[in-house]
């Protein structure tokens, strides 16, 4: 099921009312824009919806209005939900044109019953999204679309640490736990488990798509750093050991480049995500960040292959011009910020600019700065 | 249709190729894309002429500032070329902040040239260098319109050679902007305030002069002793 128009509204009519008006997206898709025009929220609202339909996150949100539509072969899902002050205001599932669910501000609906074959009355808590609290394969299986896409979404926010900042602990060798794969920040752990379960095939995938984007690795273990020195009675931490085929010693991931550790981080948990269950979706915002010129394009390049190959949707946003002009300018959003809200310009919603501006031989960056992605307005 | 991109540090030059364009090719025979990557506001696009029939297409590029008009051609040399541009033409000013500082508001030849010959051996050294031609106005492209004697007559019939002269201190027809004024556009401005206006380089001003060129005031200056670097420009750009 892949993501396909997005429509957002949050703290409508009042001065911090922000929307996003029928954002459509493709296999690709890059959102660019200036700071402050939304890409990051953007992202955030695809995350927060994920969340709160696979159950991951309680209702805590002050004020959302989605509209969401999906693809599911050829199939369009329609999700409507709407909450404030953590309660749930209105949520309504249509498949094609069959009502599925329908709830009011009370709580109170209709819920289609597959076994029954007739929409039943229901009543849910405020609090509860009914996808969520009457998921039910047998009577309800259509909410299971919904769950699966929320709870394999994806989200790494490339500008910040990745995990570099923390270690782990293990205590029982033997304990088998689950790995949440929303949490990013578990690079360490998803590096042991993903050697553990799936042996050479996951390290020689990590170091081949490191070595695709520049960085040579002879080895990637887990063990004590070697820049850094614990006290107490908290167990050894553990972090990634990196062994460069250009250095002597071995570089832990306190030494390591903030980019490189970024990447390796990316590649790591987006290897164990591939390998353990394909993602719905994949988003990463600001990607490129922290990496040079030569990096950060063939790490595009990567995610774009590995999202090809394995048919997921992927979203990444940034404000980079390298990343900008080796991304095709057929997977670029652009966002534009107006008051209380960001406006989106696609292939699809201004083919003809699009199209044109490949005509001029110019850098895709070059089309963000020009403005060209706009119809001429002759009042300007 | 034949191809050519042509790099302005402003709109001011943006504007004066595209009239030149006009008149010396004919506005039926020529298709014109202008683009700011100065401004995101796409407002240069009111100036496109879109023509199907078009034999030949002047991409007009306004980069922003004097020194990223080679640093953009440098970037995309080869990319224009293999999207089917035959030329790439550079055109910016002379006086600019660099010029500035290196020898204040006075013309000096000496630098110029340097100048000159700097950005020449960077073109040079580019991948397809006769397809790549660069322009300097000489000090600002207005010099090129003080150049033309009587368009400023033609703006407002007060606006003689002869009254320009007895109010400024400057005949036209007599002197050769690009070597008397530094700051051409200046003058320009003086002009204009004889007749309770200003140039600002708006596109409204530059305008106000562009449309009153004809072919007649092209060749006038072709043929005069006037701006020298108008007449390597323009046997350029009329020649690929």
């Amino acid at each position: 099921m892949q993501l396909q128009l997005i429509t957002y509204t949050q703290f409508e009519g009042q001065p911090e009312e922000w929307r996003i008006k029928d954002f459509s997206f493709g296999n690709i898709n890059l959102i660019v824009g200036k700071n402050a025009t939304g890409k990051s929220r953007t992202l955030n609202i695809i995350k927060v919806l994920g969340n709160l339909i696979s159950g991951d996150n309680k209702l805590v949100y002050k004020s959302g209005d989605y509209k969401a539509t999906f693809d599911k072969d050829g199939k369009q899902i329609t999700y409507f939900l709407r909450y404030g002050e953590k309660e749930v205001i209105k949520e309504k599932l249509v498949i094609g044109s069959d009502i599925k669910l329908d709830r009011g501000p009370d709580g109170k609906g209709t819920i289609h019953a597959e076994e029954l074959g007739h929409p039943i009355n229901f009543q849910a808590p405020l609090s509860e999204l009914a996808c969520v609290s009457r998921r039910d394969s047998v009577q309800h299986p259509f909410f299971e679309d919904l769950y699966k896409w929320g709870k394999k979404l994806r989200c790494y926010c490339f500008g910040t640490q990745l995990g570099r900042d923390h270690f782990a602990v293990f205590k029982d060798e033997k304990e088998e736990s689950e790995i949440n794969l929303k949490n990013t920040d578990q690079t360490v752990i998803i590096f042991k488990k993903g050697r553990k379960k799936y042996a050479n095939e996951f390290v020689n995938n990590v170091k081949n798509d490191m070595t695709q984007i520049g960085f040579y690795l002879n080895k990637i273990d887990i063990g004590r750093p070697n820049s850094i020195t614990f006290h107490g009675g908290i167990g050894q931490p553990q972090c990634i050991l990196l062994r460069e085929s250009d250095l002597k010693g071995t570089t832990d991931q306190n030494s390591t480049s903030q980019g490189m550790f970024r990447a390796l981080s990316l590649i790591i948990q987006l290897n164990y995500s591939l390998l353990a269950s394909i993602p719905s979706c994949i988003l990463v915002d600001d990607i490129g960040e922290g990496l040079d010129y030569e990096r950060s394009s063939a790490l595009i390049k990567l995610l774009i292959n590995k999202a090809k190959e394995s048919r997921v949707q992927l979203i990444m946003s940034t404000n980079d011009r390298f990343v900008m002009n080796n991304v095709p300018l057929e997977y670029w959003s652009i966002m534009q910020r107006f008051p209380n809200e960001s406006k989106i310009y696609n292939n699809r919603n201004s083919k003809k600019q699009f199209e044109d501006f490949e005509l001029t031989g110019l850098n895709n960056f070059d089309f963000f700065t020009s403005g060209a992605f706009e119809e001429h307005n002759p009042t300007k | 249709m034949k191809k050519v991109a042509i790099f302005t540090e402003g709109q001011t030059e943006l504007i004066f190729i595209r009239y030149l364009a006009g008149i010396e090719f004919g506005w039926d025979k020529i298709s014109v894309r202008c683009i700011s990557l100065a401004r995101s506001d796409n407002s240069l696009a009111g100036l496109n002429c879109e023509n199907p029939q078009a034999d030949f297409l002047f991409q007009i590029i306004e980069v922003g500032n004097d020194e990223g008009v080679l640093s953009k051609i440098k970037e995309l040399e080869k990319r224009l070329l293999k999207s089917g541009f035959e030329k790439i033409f550079g055109l910016r000013d002379i006086y600019s902040e660099a010029y500035l500082k290196r020898v204040g508001r006075k013309i000096v030849p000496d630098i110029i040239n340097r100048f000159i010959e700097s950005t020449m051996l960077i073109v040079q050294n580019m991948s397809s260098p006769d397809k790549v031609k660069f322009h300097f106005a000489i000090m600002e492209v207005e010099a090129w319109f003080l150049g033309i004697c009587n368009i400023f007559e033609k703006i407002n019939t007060k606006l003689t050679v002869q009254y320009i002269a007895e109010k400024l201190q400057f005949n036209l027809d007599e002197i050769d902007p690009q070597e008397k004024f530094v700051r051409p556009s200046e003058k320009v401005n003086q002009i204009f305030q004889l007749i309770g206006r200003k140039y600002d380089k708006s596109r409204g001003d530059v305008e106000i002069i562009c449309r009153e060129i004809d072919r007649n005031d092209i060749q006038a200056i072709l043929e005069s002793n006037r701006c020298q670097s108008f007449k390597g420009f323009y046997t350029d750009i009329t020649s690929f």
